[in-house]
């Protein structure tokens, strides 16, 4: 079936608004698209979207992550073998993170990871006929935010709700950081590592995070200090 | 079936939450999430869901011929699938040891506890019994798998009724639904699997969320300590079913406490279905359509709306929040400035950051010092 910008589209669709633009100038196609001989296919069910001046893409929803390069993500270490860890970041299969890629890591020197430690890495080789790569450190050797997470609490959400809470735009940490300390990580796919000073600050932590998934707002910033007076004890 | 990762952070935080008495879903230890149960167009089909746990269950029925041993009596068969759809660990069209523990505890509970009437199943004696299938598939996982995997195949059993059939002579007619009216299953008790989830050897967490059921049958450093057990019980309070995997329990007292909360739980889960029941079908007598579209239509934004979040605090209802009006925050708290300051860094990534670097545990970095 046809489908034009902003209609609800499922895979099969094609869009010919993007061809008729690709004749003219460069189009960039994202997520959820695919060129198939002269036209361009949805593959995935979700909202058909665009930017200005010529970027398409499809707003699904998805809980299951699928590699892609340069993203941060948080995974699990599962495996030590000879001298890489393989790490389970929700994809199809577990990655690749060698253990020289750790700032300050030699051959002598090895970085202390157990099997069970989490770790937060970058995505450097996501292809899909490969196994995918982390590393722990930027092109400067640097460890920057990436490395070994530990204690706090790790937990899993909708692919969706990263990208919303990690938007500039999002009033979710801006009214969060007024109310009480914490630390945080949130993986790209779909993980997110909280800790606070008390257990019960981080389950409120995590409360609010996954409360914001559906909310305007408007209503995510009424949500945190409703959450803030529980946690305060004004409300029993 | 890929293995579930673990990591050491999530089995710390709920070991220890746990044994502070709390929950991470804000439930109390004895308390379970909601069911709801929800019947198809069809006889003996319906849709449980135990929060986020989704089960179907569809019951069919054939004529076949029936075992040597038992010429009188009809089949009673349980056939449980679990796709990658219910969570990404599983594969699809392979027996993993989940399926084959789920099914041999169905047979427990159903079959072997005769609860169902298979004489009443016989047509013809050794030519002729109905065969009743119930299949369970599972929509997705949030644990608890067995208690909602039993209550959908309760509910579907009591629900589905087989074609009335006449005999003349040698010939045995099977008539249409429209003919005559079919026949209801005949029950002689509700039996109802319950599952407690046992962390350090003598806390019983009833209905265990995908989280609790890993971390309390994961082992720790210092062995396990934990485990699942599965009471199946009926309305009269008989014990059906006891199933203990995991570590073994060295105090009965945990065993006597658990049978006694599911007695309580059992009898409810066996009245909800009941009445659930003579609702549909006062409905279908009125002639009411009933299928699973409703679910959708009738609380259609819901759908994706989680009414239940998987990590709440005791006291958090998300309905209250919308209800409560936006003046009600106390303006002292809006125009306090911010000890922090989220700044974005790089792509994907936001920090915070102390303005005046008031806390020490936050990592400052050196561009926010201006602040």
């Amino acid at each position: 079936m046809k489908a034009s910008i902003g209609d609800v589209v499922l895979p099969g669709d094609y869009c010919e608004e993007i061809t008729v633009a690709g004749e003219k100038a460069k189009v960039i196609i994202g997520p959820g698209l695919r060129r198939e001989l002269d036209r361009v296919y949805v593959t995935k069910a979700g909202v058909l979207k665009k930017r200005n001046p010529c970027t398409y893409w499809v707003d699904s929803y998805q809980k299951r992550y699928v590699p892609s390069r340069g993203e941060n993500v948080i995974g699990v270490v599962v495996q030590k073998a000879g001298d890489i860890f393989r790490v389970d970041v929700g994809g199809s299969i577990t990655a690749a993170l060698s253990y020289l890629s750790f700032e300050g890591a030699t051959k002598k020197n090895r970085p202390e990871v157990q099997i069970g430690d989490i770790v937060y890495a970058k995505m450097l080789v996501a292809s899909k006929d490969m196994e995918p790569e982390l590393v722990c450190v930027d092109s400067h050797g640097k460890k920057g935010r990436l490395g070994v997470l530990s204690d706090g609490f790790l937990f899993k959400c909708s692919l969706n709700l990263v990208r919303k809470i990690l938007n500039p735009s999002c009033p979710l940490l801006e009214s969060l950081k007024n109310e009480w300390p914490f630390e945080m990580a949130a993986g790209m796919n779909g993980r997110i590592w909280i800790k606070a000073n008390s257990m019960r600050e981080t389950i409120a932590l995590g409360n609010a995070i996954l409360g914001a998934e559906y909310q305007s707002d408007e209503e995510i910033k009424v949500i945190c200090s409703n959450i803030a007076s529980i946690l305060a004890g004004h409300i029993s | 079936m890929r293995d579930l990762y673990l990591s050491n952070c999530e089995k710390n935080f709920i070991q220890k939450i746990i044994s502070e008495g709390h929950r991470l879903d804000g439930r109390i230890y004895n308390e379970s999430r909601k069911l709801d149960i929800s019947y198809g167009s069809e006889y003996g089909s319906c849709i449980v869901s135990l929060g986020e746990t989704k089960i179907l269950a569809q019951v069919s029925c054939e004529v076949v011929q029936p075992k040597q041993i038992r010429p009188n009596e009809g089949i009673l068969f349980i056939n449980v699938e679990i796709s990658p759809m219910a969570a990404p660990q599983f594969e699809a069209n392979r027996q993993t040891d989940l399926t084959v523990y789920l099914n041999r505890l169905l047979e427990k509970c159903y079959k072997d506890s005769k609860c169902i009437d298979l004489e009443s199943l016989c047509i013809v004696v050794e030519e002729k019994v109905w065969s009743l299938r119930v299949d369970i598939k599972v929509l997705n996982h949030d644990g608890n798998l067995i208690e909602c995997a039993s209550i959908a195949t309760l509910a579907s059993l009591a629900h589905f009724k087989r074609p009335d059939v006449t005999r003349s002579g040698d010939s045995v007619i099977i008539h249409t639904l429209s003919e005559k009216d079919p026949i209801p299953t005949v029950l002689f008790h509700y039996p109802v699997c319950v599952t407690f989830a046992i962390f350090s050897n003598n806390i019983l967490v009833s209905d265990p969320s995908f989280i609790e059921e890993s971390v309390c049958t994961s082992n720790s450093e210092e062995g396990s300590t934990g485990g699942l057990l599965v009471v199946g019980m009926n309305q009269y309070k008989e014990l059906c079913v006891l199933n203990l995997s995991g570590a073994a329990i060295y105090n009965s007292n945990v065993v006597h406490k658990a049978i006694l909360n599911a007695s309580d739980r059992c009898k409810n889960i066996v009245e909800e279905v009941k009445s659930k029941i003579v609702t549909d079908d006062n409905l279908r007598q009125k002639r009411v359509k009933i299928n699973f579209a409703d679910i959708i239509t009738t609380d259609h934004i819901q759908t994706l709306c989680k009414k239940d979040l998987s990590i709440c605090l005791k006291n958090f209802k998300i309905n209250d929040v919308k209800r409560e009006d936006d003046s009600e925050m106390s303006e002292d708290n809006i125009t306090e400035d911010s000890k922090y300051d989220v700044v974005a860094t790089k792509t994907n990534v936001a920090e915070i950051k102390s303005k005046e670097a008031k806390s020490s545990w936050i990592e400052i970095s050196s561009e926010s010092e201006e602040d």
